[in-house]
C-alpha cells in the first residue's frame, strides 16, 4: 500500500500551483510532513490527492489510480482534514463525527459506527466534548472535532492540512501521537501539511519540502532539513541543533532577504 | 484489503460496554429532540384548533372538535363557519407556514447564510411581480380567468427568478456570496418594476396589488390547501433524504466535498425545491416574508443543526408561527381580520426573543 505521484500538475482555474511534480514512492505506515513557505502549494497538493481539484498526471494509491476512483470508493480510502475549522454552529461533536461516518462508511453497522466513534473520542481525549455544540467550543476544540471526523473513518490514506494550527502544545503532541499511532498500527499513510518544522522533525518519518518555483524534495528529516535547504526554501539563516535529549531542532536565526516569498 | 478488514486490523480495543456509553448518552440527547419535535407538533395542532375557534364569532374548542370529528352533531350555522370558512383558512396557515419554514431552512443551509430566506433571492418579489402584472393590466391568456391566472403567474415568475439565479450562478461559477448578492440585486430590481406598475395602474389595481403584498389567508379554499399540501408532501421526503449531507455541509463545505457530497449539484436541486415551495405557498396567499427567515432560527435554537430534526422542526415552527399570526390577525382589532402578512412579524419577534433569552439563560447556568 504505497502512494505514488508522477508528473502531477494541479492548480485553480487557469493558474497552476505546481507543474510536473514527481515524488519517490511513499511506503505504507509513513507519516510525512509537507512543509514549505506560504502559497507554495501544500494545501493544493493535499486537495488534489483528496480529489477536490482536477489534476494532470498520475496519482496511484495501493495500485489504484486516485483520479479515476469514484467518489464512493475514494471516501473509504482517503480521509481529508481541510484547513478551515468546522463552523461554530449548534451541532454537537458526536453528531458531527456521526454524520461523517454515515456519509463515508455506509457499510458499517450501527454498532461498528458507535464503536469507532467511541474509540476516536477516547484516542483524541475529547470524550467530554461529545455532547457539546460546536458553537460553544474554542477554535482548538473544533479542530479536534474536525480531526475526529477524519480519524473515525480509519482510511488507509490521511491528508491533514495544518491539523495543529489552532492547538496548544499539549493538544499538538496529543494529535501527532494519535496520528503516529494510527499509521504505525494500521500501516496507513498520513500526509500532514504544517509550518512547524520541529514537530515534523520529531514525529515524521519523511519530510516533503515544497519550494517556490515548483521544486520538491522528499526524504528523512535528517536528510532534508538542512541549513542550505532552509535558506533556499524559506530565505532564512537557520541551524539544526541537538536538544539535551538528543533530538534535532530547527533554530531560525534571521531572514536572509526581505524580498523572499 | 477491504475497508471493514482494515478497521478490524486497526485493533479496536474498546469493549462493548465502553462503546455503549457515549452512544447511550447521544441516544438520550436525541430522545430529548424527538420530544421537542413532538412538542412542536402539538403546538401546531393546538394553534390550528384555536385558529379555527377564533374569529368574529368565537367558538368553543369543544365545538371545533365536534365539528371536525362529527359534523352532523353540531348546528348548521357552526358547521358552515367551521367547514367553509375557518377550516380552509386555518389549514392554509399551517401548510403555507410549513412550506416557508422548510424553504427557509434549506436555503440558509445551502447558501450558508443566516439571513437567507425565499425573499432574499427575490423569489418572493418575483411572485409579486407576476401577480401585479395580472392585476394591473387585467391580462388574460387563452381565455383563462384572472383568478386562475393570478396564482399561475405568481408561480411562473417565482420559478423564473429562481431559474435565472441558478443559470447565472452556474454559468458564471459564482460563489455563494455572489448568489446572495445577485438575489438582493434582483429583489431591488423587481421591487422597482412593481413600483412602476403601481405608478401606471389605476387606483383599484393599486389597492389590489398592495393587498396582495400584505399577504392574506382570506382567499383560501380546501382545493388550494390541497395543492400547497401536495407540493409540501412531495418536497419534504426529498429534503429529508438530504439531511445528513446538509448537516455535513453546515459543519464545513470542504469537509463535505471530501466526503463525496456534490455541493454544487445539491445547491442547485435545493434552490429549485425552495422556489417550488415558495411559489406554491405564495401564489394563493400573497407575500408573507417573515416566516422563511425566522422559523429556521427558532427550530435551530430548539433542535440544533442536525437536519434530521432541523428540517421538519423548521416546517413545524413555520406552521405554528403562521397559525399564531392568523389567530392574532383576527383578534388584534375586534371585528376586523387584518392581512396576516402584516401580523407575522408582530407575533414572531416576541417568540423569537423569548427563545433567545431562554437559551442564553440556560447557557449561563
Amino acid at each position: 500500500m504505497t502512494l505514488k505521484l508522477q508528473s502531477v500538475t494541479a492548480g485553480y482555474r487557469n493558474r497552476s500551483v505546481f507543474t510536473g511534480l514527481t515524488l519517490p514512492e511513499i511506503p505504507a505506515g509513513a507519516l510525512v510532513a509537507v512543509v514549505g513557505p506560504n502559497a507554495v502549494g501544500k494545501s493544493t497538493l493535499l486537495k488534489s490527492i483528496a480529489g477536490l481539484l482536477p489534476i494532470a498526471g498520475t496519482m496511484t494509491f495501493a495500485g489504484e489510480n486516485l483520479a479515476a476512483m469514484t467518489a464512493h470508493h475514494r471516501i473509504r480510502r482517503v480521509g481529508y482534514l481541510p484547513q478551515p475549522l468546522p463552523q461554530a454552529i449548534p451541532l454537537v461533536a458526536y453528531e458531527t463525527v456521526f454524520s461523517a461516518c454515515r456519509s463515508a462508511r455506509g457499510d458499517w453497522s450501527r454498532e461498528e459506527t458507535e464503536l469507532a466513534i467511541e474509540e476516536v473520542f477516547d484516542t483524541l481525549g475529547i470524550r467530554q466534548l461529545a455532547l457539546r455544540r460546536l458553537s460553544e467550543m474554542s477554535g482548538g476544540q473544533r479542530q479536534m472535532v474536525g480531526l475526529a471526523q477524519v480519524l473515525v473513518r480509519q482510511t488507509p490514506l490521511m491528508l491533514l492540512d495544518e491539523p495543529t494550527s489552532a492547538l496548544d502544545l499539549h493538544w499538538q503532541l496529543n494529535v501527532l501521537n494519535a496520528v503516529r499511532d494510527a499509521t504505525s498500527r494500521t500501516g496507513s499513510i498520513a500526509l500532514v501539511a504544517s509550518h512547524d518544522l520541529n514537530l515534523a522533525l520529531r514525529y515524521c518519518d519523511q519530510v516533503l519540502v515544497l519550494s517556490p518555483g515548483g521544486q520538491a524534495v522528499l526524504g528523512t528529516p535528517a536528510q532534508v532539513l538542512t541549513p542550505e535547504l532552509l535558506a533556499r526554501t524559506y530565505g532564512i539563516e537557520a541551524r539544526i541543533e541537538q536538544c539535551s535529549r538528543g533530538h534535532p531542532i530547527v533554530l531560525a536565526d534571521r531572514p536572509l532577504s526581505a524580498s523572499v516569498n | 484489503m477491504t475497508p471493514v478488514q482494515y478497521r478490524q486490523d486497526a485493533g479496536l480495543k474498546s469493549s462493548d460496554t465502553r462503546a455503549s456509553s457515549l452512544a447511550d448518552d447521544y441516544r438520550r440527547f436525541v430522545w430529548r429532540r424527538v420530544l421537542c419535535l413532538g412538542g412542536l407538533t402539538l403546538a401546531a395542532m393546538t394553534a390550528l384548533l384555536v385558529d379555527i375557534a377564533s374569529g368574529p364569532s368565537m367558538l368553543g374548542l369543544l365545538d371545533v372538535f365536534r365539528g371536525l370529528l362529527n359534523p352532523e352533531g353540531i348546528d348548521a350555522g357552526t358547521r358552515v363557519i367551521i367547514e367553509d370558512i375557518r377550516l380552509p383558512y386555518a389549514l392554509m396557515a399551517v401548510v403555507v407556514g410549513a412550506c416557508l419554514g422548510l424553504a427557509g431552512a434549506e436555503m440558509q443551509t445551502v447558501l450558508n447564510n443566516p439571513l437567507a430566506s425565499p425573499f432574499t433571492l427575490g423569489v418572493g418579489a418575483a411572485a409579486t411581480l407576476g401577480a401585479s402584472l395580472v392585476i394591473a393590466f387585467n391580462i388574460s391568456v387563452l381565455g383563462v380567468a384572472a383568478h386562475v391566472l393570478l396564482p399561475l403567474s405568481a408561480f411562473v415568475f417565482a420559478a423564473a427568478a429562481s431559474l435565472l439565479i441558478l443559470v447565472l450562478s452556474r454559468t458564471l461559477g459564482a460563489s455563494v456570496h455572489a448568489v446572495v448578492l445577485f438575489g438582493i440585486a434582483l429583489l431591488f430590481g423587481i421591487n422597482a418594476v412593481v413600483g412602476l406598475i403601481q405608478f401606471m395602474a389605476d387606483a383599484e389595481s393599486v389597492q389590489q396589488i398592495v393587498f396582495w403584498t400584505m399577504g392574506s389567508l382570506a382567499r383560501a379554499s380546501l382545493d388550494k390547501v390541497a395543492i400547497v399540501a401536495l407540493v409540501l408532501a412531495l418536497c419534504l421526503p426529498f429534503s429529508l433524504r438530504n439531511a445528513w449531507a446538509m448537516t455535513l455541509l453546515r459543519s464545513g463545505e470542504e469537509q463535505a466535498r471530501s466526503l463525496g457530497i456534490r455541493v454544487e449539484r445539491m445547491r442547485l436541486v435545493v434552490l429549485m425545491r425552495v422556489s417550488l415551495l415558495t411559489a406554491a405557498a405564495m401564489c394563493f396567499v400573497g407575500e408573507i416574508g417573515f416566516i422563511g427567515l425566522v422559523a429556521p432560527h427558532i427550530a435551530r435554537l430548539m433542535l440544533g443543526e442536525d437536519h434530521r430534526f432541523l428540517l421538519p422542526g423548521s416546517a413545524l415552527a413555520g406552521a405554528v408561527l403562521l397559525s399564531l399570526s392568523s389567530i392574532a390577525s383576527k383578534l388584534l382589532v375586534p371585528g376586523v381580520v387584518l392581512p396576516v402578512g402584516i401580523v407575522t412579524a408582530l407575533v414572531g419577534i416576541p417568540l423569537f426573543i423569548t427563545l433567545i433569552i431562554g437559551r442564553s439563560r440556560r447557557a449561563a447556568l
